[in-house]
């Protein structure tokens, strides 16, 4: 048998608390470990009623369970789960002189009855510490608490984004970098005929025209970043799953997900759009067409009538021809017009280059342009800032833009001032500047001057007359020989209009 | 079927009244424990072989059973039951549903081990008080095994004679249903009926 002595010892080695109660709840012993924990000397506190050593144990389970042992030889298990920390103990490392109920152990209670003789029993309260393992179980909590409010919005996201993939109009497919299709949403099976479940793996090669005879895949992308088609919107022929081609527009952007590369196409189908298009193109030129032809002989009759071939006309009614005969000039001016500008976007334009002393096509065009501007009583003088210049360009065509830039200049002077043609050769450029000292142009008209039937004032239209075609028919020429054209104005001072081409490659006349 | 013995309508309401007692205890300790009201109440008490109580919980899940061994004037085996996820329920419901599953998971065992040895000791409690003796009582066991495996598992052989008390439950936002179970030996069946007349004669 052991000693007390050794009891005793064994008692004050264990790693968590014991407290021994007789049977009128009265504090019989206590080990070290509730002393270092309770920094209460057991001495000071034999033969106390528990309850005023720890007074909030009053009315608690633990008062309970400790009547329960004592009287009925019940034994309580009082977890963590549920009392967390009933006894007023802390960590001896860190004793906190307001002892708050947050610094106290977290703790597990054993309480249960010893019978020591057949006349007494005692009550045995055993107390373990668990604050690391709830402070694990706590931080695991928290872990899997946060898992699932990411795993939820992730899943969230994903839910939207695929809501919105599957109820776009237009057609999305998602590919990688080697233009393996990841995915293809209704609308993209519309369009193709292609299910996704057909066109996950394949590539996005085959279903655009332009994409397609790359020899490797991999070109397929290199072959998109050519063509310039990444970040913008392009025309391109796609194929349908019968083999059909149809016109659309694609819009490929990057997208890039860590260390992967994907890319997003947005096509549209505009067939319609095309459709639309020629018919209306068809219908100005046919109708341009048609009118032309009568036009072309009543010019010529009214021309005749004007040039006196009938003695004897009435002064009134000359006048009235004369009317006539201007009016129709107009209009064959503005069917011309309108014809150019159709044939000039539409490519159908052909341009004849030759290589010419720019001073003499530009005095040329000055001569052309006199005797209108006669009418406004304009004068237009040439300034050679620099000398022996030679462009490539279509004659015809460069007087067609001169005379525009030449007669509007002329049209919005006041009278009696000049227009000045400068000719320039600065940036490797070849500059010709028409400057005019008249109305300007105003501001919120600037952004629309090259788009076509626009002019400053739908008034001067009748009073200065014009179809409002000319710019928009210069600019598209202009570039269509590889110039540009802008212009600078200020209102009630003028507007400068700038003509650049590049040097003729052939310098020498 | 035979050897199974009957309650009378005396005994029946006296053992019914006993662990109404018992119960009722053990409900205010629980609502205490969790702050929120808590109803126990025994509305069936009867003798049956132990396989019945496998067929009561009628469950596909597993069982969970918490257990405490009396010794004394008779000696049992106290087994309290729960069908799986009517365990879980109340460990749910007692701790709060803002618990993951993972969490309710983690600390069902702990927890209905002390949920267990509260309604237990009440029970306990109360059949000592009346008989005024005092048991030896073990603490809890914490027990899930399949319906099976369940007599196997509570050390139980098929036809060991239970007094089965129906139990049910109710928490805030459910009503669960378990079984506590007094398994005796023969002989201590003996002593529990002897000790019931005795009560009914010192009654009345």
């Amino acid at each position: 048998m052991l000693t007390t002595e050794c009891y005793s010892n064994l008692v004050n080695n264990i790693n968590s608390g014991i407290i021994i109660l007789n049977s009128e709840k009265k504090l019989l012993h206590w080990n070290q470990w509730i002393q270092d924990h309770s920094q209460f000397e057991l001495s000071n506190y034999t033969n106390h009623l528990l309850t005023e050593i720890f007074p909030d144990l009053k009315n608690s389970r633990i008062e309970d369970a400790i009547e329960s042992a004592l009287e009925l030889g019940l034994p309580s298990l009082i977890s963590n789960i549920f009392s967390r920390t009933p006894f007023a103990l802390y960590n001896p490392g860190n004793f906190n002189v307001d002892k708050l109920n947050d610094d106290r152990i977290q703790q597990a209670v054993n309480i249960s009855r010893i019978k020591v003789d057949e006349d007494r029993v005692f009550c045995l309260i055993q107390i373990n510490d668990v604050t690391a393992s709830v402070a694990r179980e706590k931080n695991l909590e928290l872990q899997v608490k946060e898992r699932k409010e990411v795993e939820s919005s992730l899943l969230k996201i994903e839910t939207r984004q695929r809501a919105i993939m599957q109820t776009m109009i237009d057609a999305l497919i998602i590919f990688d970098s080697n233009g393996f299709i990841d995915s293809f949403n209704p609308a993209a099976e519309k369009l193709f005929g292609y299910s996704e479940n057909d066109m996950m793996g394949d590539n996005i090669a085959f279903l655009i025209e332009e994409f397609s005879g790359v020899k490797e895949l991999r070109e397929s992308i290199e072959l998109m970043f050519e063509l310039g088609i990444i970040g913008k919107t392009k025309e391109c022929v796609a194929i349908k799953c019968n083999g059909s081609q149809f016109p659309v527009d694609i819009s490929i952007s990057e997208i890039e997900l860590g260390n992967e590369k994907f890319f997003s196409a947005v096509i549209r189908d505009v067939s319609d759009r095309k459709q639309m298009d020629k018919l209306k193109k068809d219908f100005i030129t046919t109708v341009s067409h048609e009118l032309r032809t009568p036009l072309t002989s009543i010019r010529g009759s009214l021309g005749l009538l004007c040039g006196g071939i009938i003695a004897d006309i009435p002064k009134k009614a000359l006048d009235l021809i004369q009317v006539a005969n201007n009016n129709c000039e107009r209009l064959i001016y503005l069917i011309n017009d309108i014809l150019d500008i159709e044939k000039a976007t539409s490519g159908q334009m052909a341009f004849e280059f030759k290589t010419f002393n720019l001073k003499n096509l530009v005095e040329q065009s000055i001569g052309n342009n006199a005797s209108y501007a006669t009418q406004y009583n304009v004068s237009y003088k040439l300034i050679e800032e620099a000398k022996d210049l030679a462009v490539d360009v279509d004659e015809h065509r460069f007087q067609q833009i001169m005379s525009n830039l030449l007669s509007n200049a002329a049209k919005f002077s006041i009278p009696e001032s000049s227009v000045d043609i400068i000719i320039n050769f600065q940036n490797e450029l070849v500059e010709i500047d028409v400057k005019d000292y008249g109305q300007g142009i105003p501001d919120k008209f600037k952004e629309n001057i090259w788009n076509k039937f626009t002019q400053a004032d739908t008034s001067t239209t009748r009073e200065k007359g014009g179809t409002g075609l000319g710019l928009a028919i210069s600019k598209t020429l202009t570039e269509a020989m590889h110039g540009t054209i802008s212009f600078t104005s200020k209102e009630g001072e003028g507007s400068t209009f700038q003509l650049r081409l590049p040097l003729a490659k052939n310098k020498t006349m | 079927m035979s050897d199974i013995p009957k309650l009378n309508d005396l005994e029946e309401d006296l053992l019914k009244e006993l662990f109404n007692l018992g119960v009722g205890k053990a409900a205010a300790s629980l609502s205490k424990m969790v702050t929120q009201e808590i109803l126990l109440s025994v509305p069936k008490v009867e003798f049956a072989k132990s396989s019945a109580m496998i067929e009561l919980l009628d469950s596909n899940e597993s069982i969970i059973s918490i257990s405490q061994s009396i010794h004394g004037p008779f000696d049992a085996k106290s087994i309290l039951l729960f069908p799986e996820h009517g365990g879980m329920e109340v460990v749910r419901q007692m701790l709060g549903s803002q618990l993951s599953d993972e969490a309710i998971a983690d600390l069902h065992e702990e927890a209905l081990s002390e949920i267990g040895n509260v309604v237990l000791n009440a029970c306990i409690g109360a059949i000592s008080k009346s008989m005024n003796t005092i048991f030896d009582v073990e603490i809890p066991k914490f027990n899930q095994a399949s319906p099976e495996n369940l007599l196997q598992a509570s050390n139980l052989l098929d036809g060991d004679t239970i007094l089965l008390i129906n139990i049910n439950m109710k928490l805030k936002d459910s009503d669960i249903e378990g079984y506590l179970a007094f398994v005796f030996s023969s002989e201590s069946l003996k002593k529990l009926q002897g000790s019931l007349t005795q009560l009914i004669n010192s009654l009345s």
